[in-house]
């Protein structure tokens, strides 16, 4: 039987085990995910609460008096700090130059599409576009339909490095390999060298190297002598490529039981107790026991949630009830990216305080069941789950991880 | 409490679970053979993208998906269920059905002959596969790798073996046992007998009758080379030679990872078997260690396991101070059981056994074997190889029996299956073979 169990392999479930491992290094662990999770289709940046001005610790403090039942007042302020600082931490760690110094301020970063976003903590890649300068270049490959750099700003520039003989059909993965060889990132400072024209920085679509990231960038900037970064591309997203491949070996050699690939078909309970769960696995179901178990399946995008055509919004492996509107009219606003999201991104699961789900009596599922990251609800009043969306992981993920290594 | 909410009742067949494909790509990511070369589109693109242009009724129009190693990690990192593999194995099918199959795809396919034809020459056969020119010749005429690893001929196969021990039990055996059946596979039968009797001697020692009834090989080798029909011939037999033992709750148990992924999976959902038959077997088999772990959480297995310091001297050596370093096959992923071999090794006292990240050695069976994709075979695995070098071990674990001998020629290490470190720990070795 495994100390803990953590379904998912999103942010939320990555983020629980590689905490659990560092609260408890002697603890078995296992995690379930059916297929990769979302980091890989993230920018791989955190953010916690993109809005705020200042201290954004502060201002997730005052957003938690207004929101009393949004996750993040589930997990605690205090919780937000810890998982932030113990996530840049391992993130250090594992070479992707993660950096959380308190007071925590929002960042400005680049899209491709010419705006801004401000995401809390950045890996090493977008850290250069705190300081672009005025005149920033944008790098394209020529024939990539991925990205344009025209969209991206005024100044640009469309060069044709080596990719070798499958000029079609690219993905960002793909361009990240050729720039881990250094004959073809030599290649490419070459060409940008040669069209600098004055720019105070270069800006590149994130592929820039998935095994020798810090690498790649460095040996750009040293060549180009101006700062480098990225901007994120189409899914699938290199940043978040490279943070699950390094955090999954980071946990491999941990001990952890990493198992991508069969769903959790349900919950196996005694009375208030979880005693493990049935995987879809081949020819026959396979039961997994655990003394505790996180759920951190995500919402209806992450797979976590399931709806039909009539409304109904269910939780796909304990039978949570799921807080959510029946009216389907009123589950997306008019806008698609209008800032404040729509209602469906705020259903989601009900806790208690100790990430505990609650059941229809609102009483909770049971004592030794958790739950984690975005398959919890959000007030419906409260800010777009997007602007919140590393965030509320993070600290859900650690709270419930304190909470479920407590039990006997 | 327990919920069926998962349940879909439509969309579960692998070719119509393309519908589920969102095209995020993250298959292709992952696909190992797309990291290493340009002549495969990757898995998205000559699967569930593909399939909107396959007519059931028509040949398959697209040759790169010849490409696919048949590895199936498309198919675990799919977030939303697409059966990637599955589909691509059967285009692969369509096209041999439609094109015709080359001879070394017929001979690779057959590797279940040619395991028991050359146990009679297995001498000569070791030499002659070693011997540098010859296998010149092959590659040049044939096309299977001179730079691939061949397993050697043990000269005797498991079944002598079994029988021999059978005719000279003294005691009869003991029918209040639990039985259990053991399906050994090819390659235990005519290269590692001596995986099949520790295997044998394991499950005595925890208290069991074995018993090894006729069985076919498992028809993945036909199956991964396109030759469906025959390989449905092989899977008939299996299943009419098994199933009623997994309806009696007789559980089956195998060392090959890869066979028991055949019997448990692929005859439903890649060859397309849908009948009752095949799905009751499919229910009733075990790899080796899911059963011993099986048995462990129910209390019944037997831990008297010695510690690494009591192991034989020439297995101490090659542990040494270092991590063990196990791999877990591409096919053992796709049972969904978890490391269950991990989980065993972790009751060895003194043992650290840690799993690599790298997701596959490359040889996938047959596909390595094949000259045009030696090289993609070698790329593939390079990351495994390097990291196995990298932590100085000398001995490491696999499930499976190409990967092992794929590993070990790569990186230098011994490779072993887990059931041969499981015996060093209980103190079991191998009965001796028996003369012929």
């Amino acid at each position: 039987m495994d100390d803990l169990l953590i379904i998912g392999a999103g942010w939320a479930g990555l983020s629980a085990a590689a905490f659990a491992v560092h609260l408890k290094p002697s603890a078995k662990i296992r995690l379930i995910a059916q297929g990769i999770g979302s980091p890989i289709v993230t920018p791989a940046w955190l953010s916690l609460l993109d809005s705020a001005q200042g201290d954004v610790l502060e201002s997730v403090r005052d957003l938690v008096t207004r929101h009393p039942e949004h996750p993040y007042a589930k997990a605690g302020v205090d919780a937000l700090r810890k998982a932030v600082q113990l996530f840049a931490q391992i993130g250090a760690e594992i070479g992707l130059g993660y950096q959380a110094e308190l007071p925590l301020r929002n960042k400005r970063v680049f899209t491709a599409l010419g705006s801004q976003q401000s995401p809390a903590v950045l890996p090493y890649g977008y850290q250069g576009a705190a300081i672009a300068g005025a005149q920033p270049l944008f790098i394209g490959f020529e024939g990539w339909r991925d990205y344009y750099p025209a969209l991206s700003g005024a100044h640009f520039a469309l060069i044709a490095p080596p990719i070798g003989a499958r000029p079609w059909d690219l993905t960002p993965t793909d361009y990240a390999r050729h720039f881990d060889q250094p004959h073809f990132r030599a290649e490419v400072a070459r060409s940008v060298k040669a069209r600098l024209n004055g720019a105070t920085s270069v800006a590149f679509p994130a592929v820039l190297g998935l095994e020798g990231h810090a690498e790649v960038v460095k040996m750009l900037q040293d060549q180009l002598g101006v700062p480098v970064f990225e901007l994120p591309t189409l899914p699938p997203s290199v940043p978040g490529t490279r943070l699950y491949n390094k955090l999954r070996r980071y946990l491999l050699d941990r001990r952890v039981r990493l198992q991508i690939g069969h769903p959790v078909r349900r919950g196996v309970l005694e009375g208030k107790r979880v005693l493990g769960v049935e995987v879809a696995a081949a020819g026959k179901p396979q039961f997994f026991g655990a003394k505790a178990v996180i759920l951190a399946t995500g919402n209806l995008y992450g797979g976590g949630l399931f709806s039909d055509d009539r409304g109904r919004v269910w939780e796909g492996v304990f039978g949570i009830p799921v807080q959510h509107i029946a009216d389907r009219q009123q589950w997306f606003g008019v806008h698609m990216l209008a800032p404040e999201g729509h209602a469906v991104h705020h259903f989601g699961v009900r806790a208690n305080a100790y990430m505990q789900p609650l059941g229809a009596d609102g009483a909770p599922v049971a004592e030794n069941l958790f739950v984690a990251g975005h398959i919890l609800a959000h007030p419906m009043d409260a800010p777009s789950p997007f602007e919140t969306a590393e965030g509320v992981a993070l600290a859900t993920a650690y709270r419930a991880v304190e909470l479920a290594l407590m039990q006997p | 409490m327990t919920t069926e909410l998962r349940e879909l009742p439509y969309l579960q067949e692998t070719p119509f679970t393309a519908d589920h494909c969102l095209k995020c790509n993250i298959c292709t990511q992952a696909c190992p053979v797309v990291s290493v070369t340009d002549l495969f589109p990757g898995p998205k693109t000559v699967g569930p993208q593909a399939q909107r242009f396959r007519d059931p009724d028509l040949p398959s129009p697209d040759r790169s998906v010849e490409y696919c190693s048949g590895c199936g990690i498309c198919t675990l990192v799919c977030p939303h269920g697409v059966r990637v593999m599955e589909i691509n194995a059967q285009a692969k099918a369509k096209l041999a059905e439609a094109r015709g199959f080359s001879l070394r795809d017929w001979i690779l396919g057959h590797n279940a002959w040619w395991g028991v034809l050359g146990t009679l020459f297995a001498p000569l056969l070791n030499r002659l596969f070693r011997f540098k020119p010859f296998r010149w010749l092959v590659e040049k005429t044939l096309g299977i790798s001179a730079r691939a690893a061949f397993p050697t001929w043990a000269g005797y196969t498991f079944r002598s073996w079994w029988r021999k021990r059978e005719r000279r039990r003294v005691v009869p055996a003991d029918n209040s046992r639990p039985v259990v059946v053991y399906y050994h596979g090819c390659s235990t039968n005519s290269y590692e007998p001596h995986i099949g009797k520790l295997a044998v001697q394991i499950l005595e020692h925890n208290g069991f009758r074995v018993i090894v009834p006729p069985q076919a090989c498992c028809g993945l080798p036909l199956q991964s080379n396109g030759m469906f029909a025959e390989a449905r011939r092989f899977a008939r037999k299996n299943v009419h030679a098994l199933a009623d033992y997994a309806r009696r709750g007789i559980p089956i148990v195998g060392t090959a990872s890869s066979c028991i992924m055949a019997l448990k999976s692929d005859y439903e959902h890649v060859l397309g078997m849908h009948d009752a038959d095949t799905k009751a077997l499919a229910s009733g088999v075990y790899d080796f260690c899911e059963f011993l772990w099986h048995l462990h959480q129910q209390g019944k297995l037997k831990t008297d396991f010695r510690p690494v310091s009591a192991f034989p001297l020439e297995v101490r050596a090659l542990i040494g101070d270092s991590i063990v370093p196990y791999h877990a096959p591409c096919q053992l992923k796709a049972h969904g059981i978890g490391r269950p071999a991990l989980d065993l090794l972790d009751l060895i006292p003194e043992l650290r056994a840690i799993e690599m990240d790298a997701e596959c050695c490359g040889i996938a069976g047959t596909y390595g074997y094949k000259a045009e994709k030696r090289q993609i075979a070698e790329d593939v695995g390079a990351p495994l190889f390097r990291r196995i070098r990298e932590s100085g071990a000398r001995l490491a674990i696999c499930d499976t029996e190409t990967c092992r001998w794929h590993i070990a020629q790569m990186s230098g290490a011994r490779v072993v299956h887990p059931i041969e470190l499981l015996a060093y720990a209980y103190g079991i070795a191998p009965e001796q073979p028996a003369i012929i």
